[in-house]
């Protein structure tokens, strides 16, 4: 609490400390606001007051209201808040998502948005959800929801050539395979796993993820690859190509737990792995054909 | 509710069969892929024929393959995922295919001409003598749909399903598998397809056979 109450000096001085916190999990009743200062939109929202509701009472573009439209119910159908066609939930998607489409009119709407956003609507009001799927949209992973995903294509890549340092077995195997790192991890990256994990550990993975990055998204995907395909011994049941596919879809559920998933990811973190050096070397040369 | 015109898996000696198993491999002899607007239920489509049942659907992002055994072959089928913002990615979806599954949700007009307008230019890289299938979902047995006097009646291809109920959903993939054994059949015996990079091929084999005197 004392955390959330005098955030600038906790992050200006104890930032080790404060990631230490995510990574042991946030405390699910201070989740939500916690997520609203760990990505700035906190800030954000206050720069822009009025904002939101601005856009609210706008029209929209017809053309992405109707596809907008048409996911709504399309997202975490299971959960008790977007269940009811046209309930609270599924209307403040729709706030939502329409609001960015007005705010970048350029990018519009891609369809990963709508899980995402349904994610932070479930810890937060839509004002705060918008603000805060803005960030993540702008800072945590700019351009992957941008009209031609190049940046989702590209990381793609780096995944794969990272892969190589991590689990040189499990890449040879893709590589033999053929299977374009595009085949797999497109929804793991675009959702940011929310689609694939456990609920419990979807939750962990996002706590990580507002403090430290998309070096998180990365860093878990290695430790499912590597889980899945990294040894001799796990191959053999996965020889072809289908097989592997089908064990990328249905991954296993011991290594997608909550404990054991977070433990390997804050692992690599404290070991300084390659991640965090590659990533970083990586962004430092490639200019993104989207800026 | 009773499985309309839908032919159990069972009616076909080796079809309806669940995959082997045993950890053998399998190896996709064909592939099937299914096209379409968002939200016209082609992942749906896919679900109620591979798990036998109905369930609400999350929209695809990105896209995925299931593996079906027909007779002596394995044939992949593809999801893809509807938006125009994913075609880029799905370059590698409709290569060497057997056959397209082009679907449209039959109360929406817009979804059908979106098959032409968008679809069906992306299906050139698919095999040359591929089958195209055209498929209305969404349908209401008993009732005629106005979208549906928009599709030319004559052409066999052309079904109305409803993965909903599985109205007509067995019927559709096995006509389409029938039809694409032929082609497998004659992809196999011309070797590789273009498919198969050209990394797999072996060139010790060539100074095998090298000299044929």
């Amino acid at each position: 609490m004392d955390m959330l109450n005098n955030w600038d000096k906790w992050m200006a001085k104890k930032h080790k400390k404060i990631r230490l916190r995510c990574q042991k999990g946030i405390p699910p009743s201070l989740r939500g606001r916690a997520w609203q200062y760990l990505s700035g939109s906190k800030v954000k929202l206050e720069q822009n007051m009025g904002k939101f509701d601005e856009l609210d009472l706008l029209p929209g573009d017809p053309k992405w209201l109707d596809v907008i439209e048409r996911d709504l119910h399309r997202q975490f159908p299971f959960h008790e808040m977007f269940v009811s066609r046209g309930g609270h939930g599924q209307q403040d998607l729709f706030r939502v998502l329409k609001a960015y489409t007005l705010y970048r009119p350029e990018e519009g709407y891609c369809q990963a948005q709508a899980p995402i956003a349904a994610v932070l609507l479930m810890h937060m009001p839509a004002e705060q959800a918008f603000w805060c799927l803005v960030q993540i949209c702008e800072k945590y992973l700019p351009g992957y929801y941008s009209e031609k995903l190049e940046a989702i294509q590209l990381d793609g890549q780096i995944l794969f050539s990272l892969l190589h340092k991590v689990s040189p077995v499990a890449y040879k195997h893709l590589s033999k395979q053929k299977i374009d790192p595009i085949l797999y991890m497109t929804e793991w990256f675009m959702c940011a796993f929310s689609r694939t994990l456990p609920w419990s550990s979807v939750l962990r993975v996002w706590d990580m993820f507002f403090c430290e990055g998309v070096k998180i998204i990365f860093r878990v995907g290695l430790v499912l690859l590597k889980h899945t395909l990294g040894s001799s011994d796990k191959l053999k049941s996965c020889q072809g190509q289908y097989e592997t596919m089908e064990r990328l879809r249905a991954l296993s559920p011991k290594i997608m737990q909550e404990t054991f998933l977070v433990q390997e990811v804050r692992c690599w973190g404290e070991c300084g792995g390659p991640v965090t050096k590659f990533t970083y070397s990586l962004s430092l040369f490639i200019i993104p054909p989207w800026q | 509710m009773i499985r309309a015109g839908g032919r159990e898996g069972g009616s076909r000696p080796a079809a309806g069969r669940a995959g082997p198993s045993r950890a053998a491999m399998k190896k996709p002899d064909g592939k099937v892929v299914l096209l379409g607007d968002m939200n016209v239920g082609k992942t749906s489509l896919l679900h109620r024929y591979m798990e036998r049942r109905f369930q609400e659907t999350v929209s695809t992002v990105g896209g995925a393959f299931y593996l079906k055994q027909w007779g002596p072959y394995n044939i992949s089928i593809w999801d893809t995922a509807g938006r125009e913002q994913f075609h880029g990615l799905g370059s590698m979806y409709c290569r060497g295919a057997a056959a397209v599954i082009l679907t449209y949700d039959v109360n929406s007009l817009q979804s059908l001409t979106e098959l032409e307008e968008r679809f069906l230019a992306l299906t050139d890289s698919a095999s040359a003598d591929c089958i195209f299938a055209i498929v209305g979902n969404k349908s209401v047995a008993s009732c005629s749909s106005k979208v549906r006097k928009q599709v030319r009646a004559e052409d066999k291809m052309c079904f109305e399903t409803s993965a909903k109920t599985g109205y007509k959903v067995d019927y559709l993939f096995e006509t389409v598998f029938e039809m694409v054994v032929p082609i497998i059949v004659r992809q196999k015996a011309e070797g590789p397809p273009q498919t198969v990079d050209i990394t797999d091929y072996k060139p010790a084999k060539r100074t095998k056979s090298g000299c044929c005197a």
